[in-house]
């Protein structure tokens, strides 16, 4: 079942320099109960495609194409409507749970005010819920740590409390930006296994925005891999790790050291950088980093294609081994 | 791999016992209110031409260890000695002569907070050249021209400010600015940790030339385990100021001894396809203690699952267990 189709968006920013082409025609499904992981360096655009479904961008960005929650475009709602989304249905994780809580608030007092916001609740039934919510997720002495203030809650602790914060009203998608980025691995992998138990529990989707390819392999079904505002491939975990088709996708894997790299031996390393968002490269954008580079590459940007069943990728090398299945997205 | 044949055989560096705790201060007096032990008595050895790791958690003390070896701190404890063809120096006294101290070089984790904002590339690459007094100043831009090329950085990039530079060409700046005092110890401090992977590889395997063609000495201070196993020959673990265990690096990972090491090496996210449920990760529970108040007897004893009443006394000792693999634990006594 489908909860979540995104059809196409592409969010731009004006900025005194140009326009940033951001999230640039990305197309992609969250069926209900899943995580979906969207994986990338800086700048691939995967926050924001994040942030423009939750709607929260600043003036500047001009989206387009559609979001589907359960079958309706959440981009044609009004603020109103979409202030019921946030939170009711969609909810966030943040990255930087301290500034993500107001700081003169207890977390029982923050927690509260969210639940009675959207769901008529006594104070007292409020209160009682936290204190589940936050035992849940595995804080120990919940009913004393509710009348906290964040400042009192450790790294570990707050990001806890964060996830427990977005399951509040049970959400039907819950997006993770960078949940477990800047933590210690011990901290790491408790959070790991906190997400992992609450989407069993609660069967939320999840869409888990991440740079960590290991983070991704721990709790994603599926993967997209996302450069410069644009999906390179997309896939179940295991395929993709298995047998990455994209050349980004096979650099990136290829330049993560494993336990079982030997010492001595190179890391493949793509080489260049990130194309600055002000000059991309004509045609495919990858094509300046990529060792299958085809005259074609250059000029003529690929179409996203299903190669394989559930199977996406926008690459030129691709497409001439496997051909195209018969689901066309490619952008017009 | 000739280089490789001489690691382990010439002692270059020497830590003893060193200890750095910083004091907290409180009140309108600014009393001395306790001791943040943030390295609290580590003694090892380093070997030309070897890659040392050092692994640990926020607040483990793997970055403070790394400014006492390059003299940035003076331990409040214990020596750090540096042994080189002209004699043999202490580096913690902090009075070495300049010569000496340039042959023990750092690169920090944040290339845009340890490059100066209002230098040009040229001009952040010459300062520490025109104190050395070693080339005129024709010579030092050509000098510098050819370590720009190496690291594959065209002239160009002489006249820019780091604001110009994407993060891993920074970074490729502060290690020519490293090598360019033709060191022989260069301390990595999470060197590739504000990188995406992608750029990261280049700065590894740019690291892994110099220290080939130099046959350099390298502290390799990291949170990333594979990381390290990947570029050390050794690796130490540290745990609120102090080693845990420390062996080889292949030695570590096949057989690791320490509950800590071991819970570590469990909580990595790896990225293989998943066997089984996931969310099953076996981790440590709790987080690390404050470094102002350590846990009786063995420090890591809170978190352990193999506590014993033995270990809250009862600070354990170094054991050797053979082929240089070296365990602080009771587990492990006979």
């Amino acid at each position: 079942m489908k909860l979540l189709e995104i059809r196409n968006l592409r969010t731009y920013f004006d900025t005194l320099d140009g326009i940033v082409k951001a999230v640039d025609g990305v197309s992609f499904d969250v069926d209900k109960g899943e995580i979906v992981a969207i994986v990338g360096e800086t700048g691939c655009g995967k926050s924001v495609t994040a942030r423009s479904i939750m709607r929260l961008l600043p003036k500047s960005a001009k989206i387009s194409g559609e979001i589907l929650l359960n079958g309706k475009n959440i981009l044609k709602m009004s603020p109103k409507e979409m202030e019921k989304i946030r939170q009711k249905r969609i909810s966030m994780i943040f990255q930087e749970p301290m500034t993500a809580f107001d700081p003169l608030y207890t977390i029982g007092q923050q927690f509260t005010e969210i639940l009675q916001k959207h769901e008529k609740m006594s104070k007292a039934e409020a209160y009682e819920k936290s204190v589940q919510m936050l035992e849940l997720v595995g804080i120990p002495e919940a009913k004393k740590r509710v009348d906290e203030y964040p400042h009192e809650f450790s790294g570990g602790m707050i990001q806890r409390a964060m996830i427990a914060r977005a399951l509040l009203n049970n959400p039907e998608l819950v997006i993770a930006d960078e949940p477990t980025t800047g933590l210690d691995v011990s901290i790491q992998a408790q959070i790991i296994n906190v997400i992992a138990d609450m989407q069993k529990k609660f069967k939320t989707s999840t869409i888990l925005i991440t740079h960590d390819m290991g983070v991704a392999a721990e709790l994603a079904d599926k993967i997209i891999v996302m450069y410069s505002g644009k999906i390179m491939e997309r896939g179940d975990l295991g395929e993709i790790i298995s047998s990455p088709l994209h050349p980004y996708t096979e650099g990136l894997i290829a330049a993560i050291p494993k336990l079982n790299t030997k010492k001595g031996e190179k890391l493949h390393a793509i080489p260049g950088m990130v194309p600055s968002p002000y000059a991309l490269p004509k045609g495919c954008r990858f094509h300046p980093r990529c060792y299958a580079k085809m005259d074609k590459c250059e000029k003529k940007e690929p179409p996203y294609v299903e190669v394989l069943p559930g199977r996406f990728v926008a690459c030129w090398k691709v497409l001439k081994e496997k051909g195209a299945l018969l689901n066309h997205e490619s952008p017009k | 791999m000739s280089l490789q044949n001489e690691v382990g055989t010439k002692e270059i560096m020497k830590i003893e016992n060193v200890k750095m705790h910083f004091p907290v201060r409180k009140g309108i007096f600014r009393q001395v209110v306790g001791y943040v032990k943030a390295v609290d008595g580590v003694s090892l050895t380093l070997t030309k031409g070897e890659t040392f790791g050092i692994v640990g958690e926020s607040g483990s003390g793997k970055t403070t260890l790394g400014r006492v070896i390059v003299g940035l701190y003076q331990p409040t404890g214990g020596k750090v000695w540096y042994v080189s063809d002209t004699g043999k120096y202490d580096i913690s006294s902090g009075k070495i002569p300049l010569r000496v101290r340039q042959k023990i070089q750092m690169i920090f984790q944040d290339p845009l907070s340890s490059l100066d904002p209002r230098f040009t590339v040229e001009k952040a690459l010459r300062e520490g050249l025109e104190i050395s007094k070693e080339y005129n100043k024709k010579e030092m831009r050509e000098y510098l021209l050819r370590l720009l090329k190496e690291v594959g950085l065209s002239q160009d990039y002489f006249g820019r400010y780091p604001h110009e530079l994407s993060g891993g060409q920074r970074q490729r700046i502060s290690v020519i600015r490293a090598m360019s005092m033709k060191p022989e110890v260069v301390v990595l401090d999470e060197p590739t940790s504000a990188l995406d992977v992608s750029v990261q590889a280049q700065t590894v395997n740019l690291l892994q030339d110099f220290q080939e063609k130099f046959n350099l000495t390298y502290v390799f201070i990291t949170h990333d385990i594979s990381l390290a196993k990947y570029l050390s020959n050794r690796i130490a673990v540290m745990y609120l100021g102090r080693i845990m265990e420390m062996a080889e690096s292949e030695e570590l990972f096949s057989n690791p001894l320490h509950p800590y090491t071991r819970a570590l090496l469990e909580s990595l996210p790896r990225f293989e396809a998943r066997k089984g449920e996931k969310g099953k990760k076996k981790t440590l529970i709790g987080e690390v203690p404050s470094p102002i108040n350590i846990p009786s007897g063995c420090r890591f004893r809170t978190r352990c699952p193999y506590a014993t009443e033995k270990c809250e006394k009862v600070e354990p000792k170094l054991i050797d267990v053979g082929n240089g693999h070296k365990v602080v634990c009771h587990l492990y006594e006979k």
